[in-house]
């Protein structure tokens, strides 16, 4: 048996001073979470890293650096849904007996320029044909999502900003979060528009930072109920608003013997607002309108860190944050923003945009100890 | 698009490279970040092709969604234009 036994966030800054450094935000955030596991270097002998910002250095490097040695080793390139892609192939290698405490890290330090460089080059489709026209990132294709999905179910601006609306004063009880100041729908839309329909508030704030957890043996900690993924479920020939959650959705829930009612906690990976809404469309939360209304009358405990919208994306910490999230939420540590007797949590990651769309998706359900 | 070395509907490894000159803008967006100094703003859609598939395409200021359009190929970047 696994279980997660500690969690880690460094702090988020949108603006890094000029020392920091990809490995040193790394490091950081694996000493905070072994400290709060309890486990010391030494004892860690799996490692799995997800960055976008570490090369020409991969795991084995950030290993060297630390003074790791280990039995089971894992380079993640699946950046938001990296987290928990690290998580299942974590839990499966300690049930196995190939490692005992896996430490899971990810995070980015992005200087000037920089987020629009790996944007511009993330694959060879974007390089080839889109970096040129020139797209604008993932904000121009997620701009047509967008039209798309509220064209299909008859949902305006204020829809999404009342999504919006509610992390942003979830974030008011995140120290950690780069954006913390209550947000007014009168402010939402009023903010700039970045690619019709999205605004300032509906694109993730770049932010640099790290994130980390512990995977150990033995059933002390955060349990995984559940693990699903499929990964370009559509070919990428379909138009973004269907996930491989949909079809992973029956499994996750049969394995974890649990339904979306039953979720105290959700983390939805929030890079745009109606990926946050394709996503719990797919996991059977209900239609965009009903998923709105639960969210904004505090039905539905979403994103209670303010999400990436507000806390910030710290490149492929994104892919990590909501899980740290939760756990922080299992373990009664939330605390300003702490949901009462939180039991059950749901993550997800998406991530990884193909061309038009993301082409990942995966989720769990995770248990308080 | 992407580019496939397989069908993504029969698996077949016979894959030919078409021209494919029109199509039909499904979604529009004006990008208006990240696409050149400040005040740049850029034409981008969804392009559904006549024979399959959907590419992205940069849009003539005169494209709107809906309208069927002229695919021209700009030294690797696909551009809508008006028929």
């Amino acid at each position: 048996m696994a279980s997660i036994t500690g969690a880690a966030e460094t702090a988020y800054r949108r603006r890094p001073d000029g020392e920091a450094t990809t490995q040193g935000v790394l490091a950081a955030a694996a000493r905070e979470a072994l400290a709060d596991a309890g486990v010391s270097r030494d004892e860690v002998d799996g490692l799995a890293v997800s960055s976008l910002t570490l090369a020409p250095d991969r795991a084995i490097d950030v290993a060297v650096r630390l003074g790791l040695r280990l039995r089971w080793i894992m380079d993640a390139g699946t950046a938001g849904a990296s987290g928990v892609d690290m998580l299942q192939h974590a839990v499966r290698a300690v049930e196995a007996g190939d490692a005992t405490h896996v430490l899971i890290v990810a995070g980015d330090v992005f200087g000037p320029g920089r987020f629009q460089s790996i944007a511009e080059n993330y694959n060879r489709a974007t390089r080839d044909h889109l970096a040129g026209i020139p797209s604008g990132g993932p904000n121009g294709a997620f701009a047509l999502v967008t039209r798309r999905h509220m064209e299909r179910h008859g949902l305006t601006r204020s829809d999404y900003g009342r999504l919006v609306i509610a992390q942003r004063a979830r974030a008011s009880g995140n120290p950690n979060a780069a954006y913390r100041s209550p947000l007014t729908m009168e402010g939402y839309l009023e903010a700039p528009l970045v690619a019709d329909p999205l605004c300032l508030f509906d694109c993730v704030p770049v932010v640099s930072g790290s994130d980390a957890i512990v995977v150990s043996a033995g059933g002390g900690g955060v349990k995984v109920r559940a693990i699903e993924a499929l990964h370009n479920a559509d070919r990428h020939e379909g138009d973004g608003l269907r996930t491989g959650l949909a079809d992973a959705a029956p499994r996750l829930w049969d394995a974890a013997s649990a339904g979306p009612s039953e979720m105290d906690v959700v983390s939805v990976y929030d890079d745009y607002p109606c990926v946050v809404l394709v996503q719990l469309e797919d996991l059977g939360f209900g239609t965009p309108h009903a998923v709105i209304d639960a969210i904004a009358a505090g039905e539905l405990a979403l994103n209670t860190s303010g999400g990436q919208l507000s806390a910030g994306q710290a490149g492929a910490a994104g892919g990590l944050h909501g899980l740290v999230e939760a756990i922080e939420q299992l373990r009664a540590r939330g605390g300003a923003r702490q949901v009462a007797g939180a039991r059950l949590a749901l993550v997800t990651g998406y991530g990884m945009v193909a061309y038009r769309h993301g082409a990942c998706a995966n989720a769990v359900v995770l248990e308080a100890p | 698009m992407p580019a496939r070395d397989w069908c993504p509907l029969c698996a077949s490894d016979g894959v030919e490279e078409a021209r494919v000159l029109y199509g039909r803008v499904e979604h529009a967006t004006i990008v208006r970040k990240g696409v050149g100094p400040p005040g740049s703003t850029v034409g981008l859609g969804s392009v559904r092709l006549e024979g399959g598939g959907v590419v992205l395409a940069r849009l003539d200021p005169d494209v709107n969604e809906g309208q069927r359009v002229r695919l021209a190929d700009d030294d690797g970047v696909v551009v809508a234009r008006t028929v």
